[in-house]
């Protein structure tokens, strides 16, 4: 597939590995920055990530002010976004840190937005695609560490608050901070699903996009999390009561499935209409697959599908199988091993999950019906897929039969 | 953590004493080792009348300030960055890892591999100062631990090894 025109845009500098944190101190000065306002969610603090944020902050000449740990109940509504404004203006802060998942994120974000571009700026949904005149507004640093693997929105360039949906570009973190100190403890199946969403989306990339550095990326975003999944799979029970990291070691795969979750939001920006990422977050409330795993279920199809129109699904077979199986198979068989790898690689997980993670729609408690219901929402949801093909879609991935089958 | 708070920076003592000697000590060392070694004396030919260059740690210091007058005699400028001006600043982005430098746990390409060090000034005299810094510490460093601190522990002659290393001692301690 030759690439002949495409845009790719990362403005988020993303700072990983052995004393990372100890960066930002300097990388928040060389942004003008001499006061962030600190968010962290409830995990971050139980986890006591600040700790080694204040660490980091000695000797600098920065002042933090933390704010205190975002529950789920108070985390992203208007009177926690007024007290934080009010603080804000009062005390002088100049930038932002966010610790935790997408609600402190969106939250940080809104609160970035109303400081910068004033409180009305929250009064409408911005959407840059529907009014490319809005240009790129100039907001304040923004860094975004993140303690667990996320669902991939964090990184990218919107913000959902208080029920409206804001899509700027400027919105994108300045920077993202992966330390393995400042890693949170969460559940095996939170940071499993927060995985496979990163699959899925990186998967989904390299087999449709047609944009060589968002390919780059998304090999990169396979690559930190394949291996650290299965182990994980292999070693601990898939369950919402384990806990990891349990100790040291563990740290380090943990900080590759973080640093891969990033990696999606990055992707997200530059592709906003990958239908395995949109047909997995409108999955019903019936049915018991994560969006993550309803991804992974429906991916296969979508390249059966879309594959034979106008894409190569080279690179995807090579993240999946490696150089040297790469090049055993030939060129006309590769297609088809790839979406079998991917099917395998369900039944694979399947298998180590205890049929927790689903193989297909019928697995994760859809029937036909469920499907009609699921294929309405989507219907209303997006415009862009023929009708016709998006139904053929969710009628494989019911009992995950290859199209080929009929 | 219920209420909001404001932390100020607080100062790491141990580290910034420990840093403090160990650039005295190092800045005395390249004063001494520019008149005995050759190869150290020949980088400084390499660079301006009247340069000085100077190593230390974002924001605050400490700094170790070198320089080279115009009749290309190298000295040891001390540690306030300010007295002079310096055309050359090599800076390592935290005290901390400034504190992983010196105490060996990470060498200098490391430390550059790894984005912790940013230069203000020409790069080939940053290279030479690079290089100048490894033959100092190959100089004042047991083998063990010099070979932690630079990337090739280098083959140098007997003489270099026992007269040489013994005259850049005694001239740092003295300070000549």
């Amino acid at each position: 597939m030759k690439a002949t025109k495409f845009t790719f845009l990362c403005r988020t500098k993303t700072s990983f590995g052995k004393s990372a944190l100890e960066h930002l101190p300097f990388d928040l000065s060389s942004m003008g920055a001499k006061k962030p306002f600190v968010f962290q969610d409830i995990e971050a603090a139980d986890s006591n990530c600040t700790k080694p944020l204040i660490e980091a902050f000695r000797e600098s000449d920065i002042t933090l002010g933390i704010y205190p740990p975002l529950d789920r109940e108070r985390s992203c509504d208007m009177e926690t976004l007024k007290s934080c404004y009010q603080l804000f203006t009062e005390k002088g802060f100049d930038s932002i840190i966010a610790m935790g998942g997408k609600r402190v994120v969106d939250l940080a974000k809104a609160l970035n937005m109303a400081v910068s571009l004033g409180p009305d700026a929250l009064k409408i949904s911005i959407d840059h695609t529907v009014d490319p005149n809005l240009g790129s507004p100039g907001l304040m640093p923004f860094v975004y560490v993140p303690t667990s693997v996320g669902t991939g929105r964090e990184t990218d360039c919107t913000a959902r608050f208080n029920g409206k949906r804001f899509n700027i570009p400027a919105l994108a973190p300045d920077m993202a901070l992966i330390d393995q100190r400042i890693l949170a403890r969460d559940t095996i199946k939170n940071i499993v699903n927060g995985a496979l969403t990163c699959l899925a989306v990186s998967w989904e990339t390299l087999a449709l996009s047609k944009n060589p550095p968002a390919r780059a990326y998304a090999a990169t975003a396979v690559d930190l999390a394949m291996d650290p999944l299965f182990t994980l799979l292999n070693r601990e029970a898939y369950s919402d009561t384990a806990s990891f990291p349990s100790d040291k070691k563990d740290r380090h795969p943990l900080a590759c499935l973080v640093h891969a979750s990033v990696i999606t939001g990055y992707l997200l920006a530059n592709n906003p209409s990958l239908m395995g990422f949109k047909m997995g977050n409108a999955i019903p409330i019936s049915c018991s697959a994560a969006p993550g795993q309803a991804m992974l279920i429906v991916l296969p199809a979508i390249l059966e599908l879309f594959s034979s129109m106008d894409s190569d699904l080279d690179p995807l077979l090579l993240s999946l199988v490696g150089q040297d199986e790469f090049c055993t198979i030939p060129s006309r068989q590769r297609p088809v091993v790839a979406i079998q790898t991917l099917r395998n690689i369900l039944n694979k997980l399947y298998g180590l999950s205890r049929g927790a993670i689903p193989r297909t729609l019928a697995d994760a408690g859809l029937d036909t019906a469920g499907v009609d219901t699921y294929f309405k929402a989507l219907c209303r949801q997006d415009k862009l897929v023929e009708t016709d093909t998006l139904k053929a879609v969710l009628d494989h991935c019911l009992h995950g039969q290859p199209v080929e089958q009929g | 953590m219920d209420t909001f708070i404001e932390v100020k920076p607080s100062k790491r003592i141990f580290q910034r004493n420990y840093l403090s000697i160990m650039l005295w000590f190092v800045g005395r060392a390249i004063q001494a080792a520019s008149r005995v070694d050759k190869q150290v004396k020949k980088e400084f030919d390499s660079m301006p009348e009247n340069y000085t260059f100077s190593l230390g740690a974002f924001p605050h210091g400490p700094y170790m300030v070198m320089g080279k007058d115009h009749q290309g005699r190298v000295k040891y400028l001390g540690s306030d960055i300010e007295k002079q001006p310096v055309d050359l600043e090599m800076t390592l982005k935290s005290m901390a890892h400034f504190f992983l430098l010196f105490t060996f746990v990470e060498s200098t390409p490391t430390a550059n591999s790894r984005d912790r060090m940013c230069v203000s000034g020409d790069v080939p005299p940053a290279c030479a100062a690079v290089r100048i810094l490894d033959i100092v510490q190959v100089y004042l460093l047991p083998k063990f631990i010099a070979r932690l601190a630079i990337k090739r522990y280098p083959r140098w002659s007997l003489k270099r090894h026992t007269l040489d290393r013994t005259q850049v001692l005694i001239r740092t301690i003295i300070g000549f």
